[in-house]
């Protein structure tokens, strides 16, 4: 593939201009030249970010013009478009939900598979250190699930996993709490907290006599994940660029369709378990 | 269950649905009294408490009135709760004002019942031990944007009663205490995080505090009430307590400071030192060391992210570490022991502190009268819901000892 990469953004929305076009614009792999999205003024909003770029409401007339393009459209639209892009021979950088069930998941991954475009998955969070932490120990099987849906959607969700050597774990994840926001891991002889967003840990000893804090430094898999949010954007751009132009390990490779796959039927497999999350202070009161 | 034939199964609008005490209302009618619940909500960013929920939203602010229209057509209720904090303006410019306007006229033309959220603080200071609803209106200070904007919004709602035939009625909440409140249960524990709180030995306040599900119930029963005479209705607790009592209730949940009893002498002296030690650098510095979550969310904002980064990639080894350690206190590596068993001896909040010389005690007997609203909860039988939520909330103890899976427990209805 001819560097720098020639790439169109369709879908230009809040996150394709607050995150994906700052990161292009620091980053050299990339060479904007079409943003796409049906409402044209959106469209030429992030155009006016690229000098050489053009403003389009039509994304099936990218084939002749770009080597890559990332979608960011609303959800249901992500699966469709990007399966397009796909069979245009189009490499795809497919915002997360990549589709919307296990089928649609599946057609994706079988179009990317077919082609020589390649598809990859913007997991975002996986450039953070607690991530990357979490991540060392394998893939996980889901235990229990729990969520606080009332017929809604859900905020808070409680999952609790096992490794594929037996470790046992929770995720938690909340739109209306303050978590901690780390990665835990809780040994016998002390306590790691690894921090998503500061580049920061803290190791602190079951006796609680004292906590050593500091940086993550030192030859592990940690160090290069990105610390801050935007950075997390243009670690994900370098890696998309490596894979694209074929120049990445496979361990350090960008989340492709099979991961993309994986992660719905994760969902999926939550969703079928799913048990009523417990909140006493929500439920009933009777009449005095 | 609270009997209300006026809200069994119906369509009510909730304003101000994304607040403490919306997002409750909102809850309970769809899951207890089977209503289709509509919000308006100016972006569904504010629309966290309530997702969870099978409601309708509509988009606009509370004071257009073609929007506050599209969204009480069809309605037999509106739950009017949207209000705001606006300190600089005149009172008849305010959202709060404006707001109840625009919602009072959509009222009348729809034929829809109006269940109005004021406030206790209409009643500013008074001076009978015991106030009711033939209280005079008027603000603690001239400077109280809060009771002068909901004394004219309460004003201009009579009027509407009287020249547009308005049904209405109106509620006056004391200080409503429960999961997310931020003034009366996050604010007292989150400083017990920290620190000791110092209350005076001679302390013979009254808190008039009342739980959230109580309001909710008297909004419901107040919705059967509703007509063009646009009765108030106090709406207090079960309780005669102190505000040392209300805030050592917090400390007992299981925060690490507690609420130590000192003489008046000692309290103006921390209160001296106090106002010695504000500064504005020295505030914002505090709140990025104690809030993670402050930090995260500037750090996930353009700017904020941005600058970070920049530091990041320019700054030297040494500069990153003195602003590391300037915003989150820590110096790497560190390694720190145990903190002295001693917290820090501090004054409460200062809207705590005004509150804390008012001795005169609200009656809800109007209400009990004619809505027949019983208050359910005192502060101590409330607490166990409240300890809950603390506690999943990452407020107070460790939470990890609680599974957060159904457990069919009964004894939380008491």
């Amino acid at each position: 593939m001819e560097y720098p990469i020639r790439l169109a953004i369709v879908g230009c929305g809040t996150v394709a201009e607050r995150f994906h076009a700052p990161a292009l614009r620091s980053f050299q792999g990339f060479s904007p030249v079409v943003m796409v999205d049906r409402q044209l003024h959106r469209a030429e909003l992030l155009k006016s970010y690229f000098p050489s770029c053009v403003a389009e409401t039509d994304f099936t007339k990218l084939r002749e013009h770009v080597d890559a393009a990332i979608v960011a459209l609303p959800n249901d639209l992500n699966a469709m478009v990007a399966t397009q892009l796909l069979q245009a021979g189009i490499s795809v950088l497919v915002e997360k939900p990549a589709a919307l069930n296990v089928e649609s998941a599946r057609e994706l991954e079988t179009a990317a598979l077919k082609g020589r475009a390649k598809l990859a998955v913007g997991f975002i969070r996986r450039e953070a250190l607690g991530v990357r932490m979490a991540r060392m120990f394998g893939d996980v099987r889901i235990k229990r699930f729990a969520d606080d849906s009332r017929g809604g959607v859900e905020t808070n969700a409680h999952i609790d996993v096992e490794t594929q050597s037996g470790i046992p774990g929770t995720v938690e994840l909340s739109w209306t709490r303050s978590l901690r926001n780390t990665a835990r891991i809780v040994g016998t002889r002390g306590t790691l907290d690894v921090e998503w967003y500061m580049n920061a840990a803290r190791l602190a000893l079951p006796n609680g006599l004292h906590t050593l804090s500091g940086e993550v430094t030192g030859d592990c898999r940690l160090c290069g994940g990105a610390d801050a949010f935007p950075m997390m954007f243009l670690a994900q751009l370098c890696r998309w660029c490596a894979w694209l132009r074929d120049e990445t390990r496979a361990e350090e490779r960008v989340a492709d369709a099979s991961d993309g796959r994986r992660n719905i039927e994760l969902i999926s497999s939550c969703r079928a378990m799913r048990e009523q999350m417990a909140e006493p202070w929500r439920e009933g009161v009777t009449a005095g | 269950m609270t009997t209300s034939p006026v809200c069994r199964g119906a369509t009510i609008l909730v304003t101000g649905a994304g607040g403490f005490l919306g997002s409750r209302i909102a809850d309970r009618l769809v899951l207890e009294h089977g209503a289709t619940v509509r919000v308006l909500l100016r972006s569904l960013a504010g629309a966290s408490k309530i997702a969870t929920l099978p409601v309708e939203y509509r988009r606009g602010d509370v004071t257009d009135l073609a929007a506050v229209t599209d969204a009480a057509e069809g309605c037999d209720v509106v739950m009017h709760c949207a209000s705001r904090i606006e300190p600089v303006v005149a009172p008849e410019a305010t959202t709060t004002f404006l707001g109840t306007r625009t919602v009072a006229y959509a009222c009348s033309t729809l034929r829809a019942k109006l269940v109005h959220i004021s406030s206790s603080s209409v009643y500013g200071i008074p001076s009978p031990s015991v106030v009711d609803e033939t209280a005079p209106h008027r603000a603690r200070h001239r400077k109280d944007a809060y009771a002068l904007a909901k004394i004219a919004a309460e004003r201009l709602l009579q009027q509407c009663c009287k020249d547009r035939g308005l049904e209405a009625a109106i509620l006056q909440p004391t200080m409503i205490f429960g999961p997310y409140s931020v003034e009366w249960t996050l604010t007292p524990l989150s400083m017990l995080q920290g620190a000791d709180i110092a209350m005076a030995d001679d302390d013979r306040s009254v808190c008039n505090a009342v739980y959230v599900d109580d309001v909710v119930t008297a909004a419901v029963l107040a919705a059967n009430a509703c007509d063009t005479t646009c009765e108030s209705y106090l709406i207090n607790g079960k309780d005669l307590l102190t505000w040392t009592d209300y805030l050592s209730r917090h400390a007992a949940m299981g925060t690490p400071g507690k609420i130590v009893v000192v003489s008046r002498e000692r309290l103006a002296q921390l209160r001296a030192e106090a106002s010695g030690s504000r500064s504005l650098t020295r505030t914002l510095i505090r709140l990025l060391r104690d809030q993670p979550e402050i930090r995260s969310a500037l750090l996930a904002t353009r700017m904020g992210g941005g600058a970070f980064s920049l530091l990041q990639k320019y700054g030297s080894r040494r500069l990153m570490g003195y602003v590391r350690h300037r915003l989150t206190g820590r110096r790497d590596p560190t390694i720190t022991f145990p903190k002295a068993s001693n917290l820090p001896l501090r004054l409460p909040p200062q809207h705590f502190l005004d509150l804390a010389t008012q001795t005169h005690r609200y009656s809800s007997a109007k209400a009990e009268r004619k809505l027949a609203y019983v208050p359910r909860y005192s502060v101590d039988t409330a607490l166990p819901r409240l300890k809950a939520w603390a506690e999943w909330s990452r407020l107070i103890g460790n939470a990890r000892q609680r599974p957060p899976f159904s457990t069919h427990e009964t004894d939380w209805v008491d």
